[in-house]
């Protein structure tokens, strides 16, 4: 096989970081990206994009740690270099703060973040809600900017991108070898899955240029995240709700609770809103399949799947899956000679 | 009772609030003004970047190091309340960096959250071995001293567009008690051999993605003649330039080059940043600050009264408050005094 064909469905961080490790494990590939959406348009520019990662229940730890510990680096690398400011990688320092001490106190990813410890007596007396609070330094990826300087790059290396609508996997087995679904929430239709749950998050996106630090609360429902240009804040966790529009009453919660996290927020001005719905499983679906119809076969590699987690692995996660990549092109390179003889 | 203050600088316009607040109430017939011939934007405390810091040695000056917490703990107040933001004022976090290990500061314990850098957060800084990250204030004066400037108006306080060429010219007018805020120009006033400039330069830039401050230190140069890089809310300030003895006011092309190569080695994604100012001015350096009074005879039954308040070289915002508070006790006992000079002796 020349120059195999490979297709990646979705253009958000996953399918965009997953076309990305493609085509640097796999450079004789000719890597395609297919999407209805792109960026700004994708679930992941509504999402703030913290490296702090979410807890699949369905995946061991230690693989969890290490797409976490994968991920920082590579962002890390890219965030002391030139290229920082286009990318969209900053680092930010803040406090995680909790109204009940939690009963881990030391979270798996704490010794990949930086500089992480309990906050001081009078670093939580900024916070006389919350009885105790972790500090660290973390990385953040913008978007749109991340998305575009990762098109960019794809785009440098030859990979087409196109946006399409692909309603079948199988539609694409003519045109291509391996075909790689990071669609997202949108595998729930594309390919059945059932497990795949959407929670909906809706944010708040401010101009607040005084606020330096991020401060999110242990519950995971409340958080302040401050960007390159503006400050997400956040959010809701709404389970099987499919609604994309926004919803007023909870634009008025969200800044109510961010306000009583970081009062200073009430002069935030020019405030956005945005909805994206959190394509969430129990675990990461990171798995070849193999699709087979009248003789004919396409494998397919899945990784979708990733919640909240999305930024927090999504390096780590596309390297697995362009390893599973290489697999199947090495498996039809083997059945491709096997047939020759 | 006329109370007047000479400089509208960070020192000036707190020490006249301080004043008010602290006597208005108690003395209705006290009058406080302000005189000056700069005012904001154009004062040497507009041009810093306004991060609370103290150097990274109090030199044993202990007076210092608790006006310095006065200051912190003052501010640290005000970041809840809805003023926060006319003021100029938020948190931030950082690093300060070194070649070497150093002792900690005088106020480790006055910051939020000081700590040693870590190993994996000196990979971010090649060339830097040891350093501290904490948590500290942004204090922007081109929005403070607006902001003082207001509630010193709404108080009644007048302020006069003036150069003050003698204490003499504004006590002589019937001012009762002359504060010396004038900072650089003190010494014109009075001459203050140990008051001399610490010449800065700092270019403004965009770049919003920095969201820390970070302070790099070089024992053999001094203070702030390493660069040093802080974000505020509009632009981000680089600089690293001190030079004692130096009166120039303008921009240096080499200063520039000095500040911008540097600056760029330590945060690499700044080349991309768009310049949109480059400022110079002068810190008002002095061993210590200047903070006392001094009754100044003229002839043989006039004297006036001064209280110093200047020499805060680039630590005047760090400081501001905690000396404002220091001139207002001075001032109340001279008050103290010329009210039992006033009063009738009791019960002899």
């Amino acid at each position: 096989m020349a120059a195999p064909k490979v297709a990646v469905v979705g253009a958000g961080v996953i399918g965009l970081s997953t076309a990305l490790c493609i085509t640097e494990t796999c450079p004789s590939c000719s890597v395609t990206v297919l999407s209805d959406q792109f960026s700004p348009n994708t679930t992941s520019d509504v999402a703030a994009g913290m490296l702090i990662p979410h807890t699949y229940p369905g995946t061991p730890i230690h693989v969890q740690k290490q797409w976490f510990k994968e991920t920082f680096t590579y962002l890390f690398d890219i965030s002391n270099s030139a290229e920082a400011s286009e990318a969209g990688i900053h680092l930010v320092s803040g406090w995680q703060v909790f109204k009940n001490t939690p009963k881990e106190e030391l979270p798996f990813w704490s010794d990949v973040v930086l500089g992480f410890r309990p906050m001081s007596e009078a670093e939580l007396q900024k916070f006389p809600q919350h009885q105790f609070g972790q500090a660290f330094t973390t990385l953040k990826c913008d978007c749109p900017p991340y998305l575009l300087w990762l098109e960019k790059r794809l785009k440098a290396t030859g990979v087409q991108m196109y946006t399409r609508r692909v309603v079948d996997l199988w539609d694409l087995h003519s045109e291509y070898n391996v075909v790689v679904n990071c669609s997202g929430i949108g595998a729930h239709q594309l390919v059945g899955d059932e497990k795949l749950f959407p929670i909906r998050g809706q944010v708040l996106k401010v101009h607040a240029p005084w606020v330096k630090n991020f401060i999110r609360d242990g519950d995971g429902l409340t958080y302040v995240y401050p960007g390159i240009h503006r400050v997400t804040l956040g959010g809701t966790r709404e389970k099987d709700v499919w609604n994309l529009s926004p919803d007023p009453g909870t634009t008025q919660d969200i800044f109510d609770r961010c306000c009583s996290l970081e009062p200073s927020l009430q002069e935030a001005q020019d405030i956005k809103v945005k909805v994206g719905l959190r394509p969430s499983r129990q675990r990461v679906r990171l798995q070849k399949e193999v699709f087979s119809q009248g003789g004919l076969k396409l494998p397919v590699v899945h990784n979708y799947g990733h919640g909240a987690g999305g930024f927090s692995v999504h390096r780590g996660t596309a390297k697995e899956a362009a390893r599973l990549v290489r697999e199947c092109i090495a498996a039809l390179q083997g059945s491709s000679s096997r047939a020759k003889l | 009772m006329r109370v007047a203050i000479i400089g509208a600088g960070v020192i000036g316009l707190s020490t006249a609030l301080c004043i008010h607040e602290q006597y208005h109430g108690l003395l209705p017939s006290l009058e406080v003004e302000v005189y000056a011939d700069h005012y904001s934007p154009h004062t040497a405390s507009d041009g810093a970047a306004g991060l609370w810091q103290p150097y990274l040695s109090d030199h044993g000056n202990l007076q210092e190091t608790v006006w310095n917490k006065e200051t912190f703990d003052y501010l640290l107040g005000h970041l809840g309340s809805p003023a926060a933001k006319e003021m100029g004022l938020y948190l931030i976090s950082g690093y300060n960096l070194f070649t070497q290990p150093v002792p900690d500061p005088s106020w480790k314990n006055i910051v939020l959250g000081f700590r040693n850098l870590t190993p994996k957060e000196l990979e971010l800084f090649p060339g830097y071995s040891y350093g501290w990250f904490n948590t500290a204030l942004m204090l922007e004066c081109r929005s403070y001293l607006p902001w003082l400037t207001n509630k010193l108006t709404q108080g009644g306080v007048k302020f006069f567009h003036k150069k003050v060429e003698s204490f003499q010219e504004v006590s002589g007018d019937g001012v009762d008690v002359v504060i010396n805020c004038a900072g650089m120009r003190a010494g014109e006033l009075q001459p203050d051999p140990e008051l001399q400039p610490g010449r800065g330069q700092v270019i403004r830039v965009l770049a919003p993605w920095v969201k820390h401050f970070i302070v790099t230190h070089d024992i053999k140069s001094g203070i702030y003649n390493s660069p040093y890089i802080i974000p505020g809310r509009e632009f981000t300030v680089l600089g690293g330039i001190y030079q004692p003895g130096n009166w120039s006011e303008e921009n240096s092309a080499q200063d520039h080059k000095t500040i911008w190569e540097s600056c760029c080695r330590l945060l690499p994604a700044l080349q991309n940043a768009k310049i949109v100012g480059e400022w110079s001015g002068l810190r008002p350096a002095r061993p210590c600050v200047r903070l006392e009074r001094e009754t100044i005879p003229h002839g043989h039954f006039q004297a006036e009264v001064v209280i110093h308040n200047y020499g805060h070289g680039g630590f005047g915002i760090t400081i501001h408050w905690g000396c404002a508070m220091a001139a207002a006790r001075l001032l109340g006992t001279i008050l103290q005094e010329k009210k039992l000079a006033r009063s009738p002796q009791p019960r002899l």
